[in-house]
């Protein structure tokens, strides 16, 4: 019976705060903030089980990686994949041609958040479990060779964290913690690297549209598109 | 002579037509299932063509403009005449009704780019301003034929004097 009870109110949940997404990601934030106070992480990490990772794209959107969302600490290696492979859908800037910049802010964003729910994760075997399963899906594994595009690799590499020889929250930092958590991620990244020198713009061009058809609807529009807007005699 | 309130009906045409068509079952279920396919495949094509396919917004405004703009065409080519109406759709479904009045909208663009020739927009984007201008939102008053017979006053009265025909 109180099974019962606990699984309902679960899905109901995730109902209200899917329908406060749309209103507002911040919103809904707050909701599962609160949610959490009171019931606990376990229930909170159910909740988002049940959510779409659109919604939690649409949520980890608004932070970036020096003040990150409350809920990637929540986040489990599974949800985590499917949010990259959702991102690519949120790029709008594609389409301005006016701003020059803007696929480099593209990879930028990528970093982020890559960054915020890799490098604030302090359990190695954590981000070890997360990397495999990004690595064992193509596209989400494409998403995480985005920030590596144009990157150089250094010979002399030292994890040390008193005199460190990078920035923190680049993609050389990012870069060495692959390599201590998931070394097999870490040479798959190196291979990218040395066999495809491709520029950004198609890169970023390429993953979005295979993120694109990877989500495309089952709808058949395409009989009634070519029909609709031929103008009656 | 009665003096009354004379209660009007003043939702859209297409509702009233499929209420009144289902109510004397000239229309059955199998129908109204063909024509809500018809019109969920319509929005889509219209939001690929004119913003995106991603964001549920979008998808939402895009089944408004559809709704708007078949509301034109069935109200102009069954002369805001019920009996003409249910004809109209059960003739030619929500594919043709839609063409109709994208047509008038059509004519509506070429009026209205030759009246307003300094203007840098293009075809595309009066079309896209004209079906948002016509767009329907269930719930709220539509002012989507207003809209079009003030458009159509506005320029085609302004192309009259500039060609010197008038």
């Amino acid at each position: 019976m109180g099974n019962d009870y606990e699984a309902i109110s679960k899905v109901s949940f995730s109902r209200a705060v899917k329908q406060i997404v749309e209103m507002s990601s911040g919103m809904a934030e707050k909701a599962i903030e609160a949610i959490a106070d009171r019931k606990g992480d376990e229930f909170v990490k159910n909740i988002l089980e049940h959510l779409p990772p659109v919604k939690i794209a649409a949520i980890l959107r608004q932070h970036d990686f020096s003040c990150p969302s409350i809920i990637s600490w929540i986040l489990t290696p599974k949800i985590i994949m499917d949010v990259l492979k959702v991102d690519p859908l949120f790029w709008k800037s594609i389409y301005d041609r006016n701003q020059s910049d803007n696929f480099f802010q593209i990879q930028n964003d990528a970093l982020d958040l890559i960054n915020s729910m890799l490098l604030n994760e302090e359990d190695r075997d954590k981000q070890g479990a997360i990397l495999q399963h990004i690595s064992a899906d193509s596209l989400s594994l494409l998403y995480l060779f985005l920030p590596f595009v144009g990157w150089q690799v250094k010979k002399s590499q030292t994890l040390d964290f008193e005199d460190p020889e990078f920035d923190f929250g680049t993609a050389d930092h990012l870069f060495e913690m692959i390599r201590w958590a998931d070394p097999y991620t870490a040479k798959k990244i190196i291979d990218f690297i040395y066999s495809t020198k491709v520029p950004l713009f198609y890169y970023i061009t390429d993953l979005w549209s295979e993120a694109f058809d990877y989500f495309d609807t089952d709808q058949d529009y395409t009989s009634v598109e070519a029909v609709m807007f031929v103008p009656v005699d | 002579m009665t003096s009354g309130i004379i209660k009007s009906d003043s939702r859209l045409l297409l509702f009233r037509t499929l209420e009144y068509g289902f109510k004397k079952k000239l229309m059955d279920n199998a129908f109204l299932n063909g024509l809500k396919k018809q019109g969920s495949q319509m929005s889509f094509a219209f939001a690929k063509r004119y913003y995106n396919l991603v964001y549920e917004p979008y998808l939402r405004h895009a089944s408004y403009c559809v709704l708007g703009v078949i509301n034109i065409g069935l109200t102009v080519s069954s002369n805001n005449r019920l009996d003409n109406a249910i004809d109209l759709v059960l003739q030619k479904g929500y594919v043709g009704i839609f063409r109709e009045g994208w047509t008038r909208i059509l004519n509506l663009v070429h009026y209205a780019r030759n009246a307003e020739r300094l203007s840098h927009k293009t075809a595309f984007e009066w079309e896209k301003d004209f079906a948002e201008s016509f767009s329907a939102e269930p719930g709220r008053e539509w002012i989507g034929y207003d809209e079009y017979l003030v458009n159509m006053l506005m320029y085609c009265n302004s192309n009259r004097g500039k060609n010197g025909t008038d």
